[in-house]
């Protein structure tokens, strides 16, 4: 086909009227590259792009603008997705494109990573912290533990020390020295007599008594031997005992033996400290 | 010069640019809403081919070679190709895709700019191309707009018009060679009444 004969078909084909076969004839012809009908096609394109204007222009829903430029935000950059502009070696472009996809892929991926490593050391200093305080914790239960079994001790020891004060403030009180026997020369002791209130307390100096025994005090009326209570001295051999006085009025002596652990019915040991009642 | 100035909003676009989006939507929504309306008839299906034409048109602007035509050229081709996918498609599955007169009346026939050069430029075209369509002989004027407008093929024409495929063939050449020829304002005077 000649340039002039395709001519008017290059106006249908812009006006996307040209059916087959001519439609082909005339793209085989301007595939060839012939420049004039391309120029040509170029203004029957334009010329026909110009019919619709023959319409009144219609405003559009306000609210369609904002859409498209919604859309449009979600898309990525135009320009970032262009990789085939022809002064962009393609190699390069590939690398480019390579070096961003990696890039952006793994720049989160590192990014993730770091922060994990980083929370990870933080929880193991956390877990470490905690390991140290349940531990600290445990010690400082101990020595609250230790500390209240003491403050318990000193209570009861001030309770002991107040009543042993109200004891001896007590009018009436007989004094009962007890003095110690050749079986114990350095012992020592008293018995402090209520009899109004029929008690008394006992509090003396004495060794320590042997494994498996004790020692026990013992009111005496004439062939009568009652037991008073048992008792066992501390480290510095201190001794004490409060208990209700025997209701026997003729108590003439107080002794103190020592006997097998958990004490006798009648003395069966040595007698370690002694004394008269007047 | 309205070519210039969408062929630098086209050029922006590239690059990403939504406000040049805008304002070349601002320049042309009219225009190519008109030409949805006119090829689907209906409102809701031309509002999406809008957005569809405009978001392909930003999509696609790297593409876009000024020396091959001119911004509104390139529009128009896509919106009318759009258009008439759409309504091809409507019609397949069976839509109803006749004219909603009444809704077109309520259309308002607007300037989507306030760019004063602008209006005054598309003015002139739009009388220059209203003039020349008006100096078309009826039938001649009767195969651009089945053909355009409705994408109707050469026997769709004979079909829907009762002419011979041969006159249909013939009248759709003469009247665009004839159409060229008035828009040019070679032949104005010869037809003007």
């Amino acid at each position: 086909m000649s340039c002039p004969e395709i001519k008017d078909d290059l106006l249908l084909l812009a006006l996307d009227a040209l059916e087959s076969p001519e439609r082909e004839r005339v793209q085989a012809h301007l595939a060839a590259g012939c420049p004039g009908c391309l120029g040509a096609l170029a203004e029957a394109q334009a010329m026909v792009a110009m019919i619709p204007l023959a319409l009144d222009p219609v405003e559009p829903p306000v609210s369609l603008k904002a859409r498209l430029l919604e859309r449009a935000e979600r898309d990525e950059r135009p320009s970032l997705m262009v990789v085939r502009r022809s002064w962009i070696p393609t190699l390069a472009a590939a690398a480019v494109a390579a070096l961003l996809v990696t890039t952006v892929a793994t720049f989160p991926l590192r990014h993730l990573q770091d922060k994990n490593t980083a929370l990870t050391t933080d929880l193991r200093q956390l877990i470490e912290k905690q390991d140290a305080f349940k531990s600290e914790i445990a010690q400082k239960t101990q020595q609250i533990e230790q500390l209240s079994g003491q403050l318990a001790q000193a209570q009861e020891s001030l309770k002991h020390n107040v009543n042993f004060t109200e004891f001896l403030n007590t009018p009436g009180l007989l004094w009962v020295e007890l003095k110690g026997t050749p079986q114990q020369p350095g012992a020592a002791g008293y018995v402090i007599v209520d009899k109004p209130h029929h008690r008394f307390v006992l509090t003396g100096n004495l060794k320590f008594p042997g494994a498996g025994k004790t020692y026990e005090l013992w009111f005496i009326a004439g062939d009568n031997k009652i037991p008073a209570g048992t008792f066992d001295v501390d480290e510095k051999g201190r001794a004490a005992l409060s208990a209700e006085l025997p209701a026997d009025a003729n108590i003439t002596l107080a002794a103190i033996t020592d006997e097998p652990a958990g004490g006798s019915k009648s003395p069966t040991g040595a007698i370690h400290l002694l004394g008269k009642l007047q | 010069m309205p070519n210039d100035a969408d062929a630098a909003l086209m050029a922006a676009m590239a690059d990403g640019n939504t406000v040049a989006l805008a304002k070349l939507y601002d320049r042309h929504a009219g225009l190519v809403f008109s030409l949805c309306l006119r090829v689907l008839r209906d409102r809701s299906a031309a509002e999406e081919t809008l957005l569809d034409v405009f978001h392909e048109l930003y999509r696609k602007a790297d593409r876009y070679d000024p020396l091959r035509g001119s911004v509104l050229t390139f529009l128009a081709t896509l919106a009318r190709n759009r258009a008439i996918d759409r309504q091809r498609t409507r019609k397949h599955v069976g839509m109803d895709v006749g004219l909603d007169e009444a809704l077109l009346a309520q259309l308002t026939p607007t300037e989507t700019t306030e760019d004063p050069l602008y209006q005054a430029s598309m003015a002139e075209q739009r009388l220059l191309v209203r003039q020349a369509i008006k100096r078309l002989d009826a039938s001649h004027r009767q195969v651009i707009e089945l053909s355009y407008f409705d994408g109707l093929s050469h026997s769709q024409i004979a079909q829907q018009t009762a002419r011979p495929l041969g006159t249909v063939k013939s009248h759709l050449r003469m009247a665009i060679t004839r159409l060229r020829e008035l828009m040019d304002g070679r032949d104005l005077s010869r037809s003007a009444k």
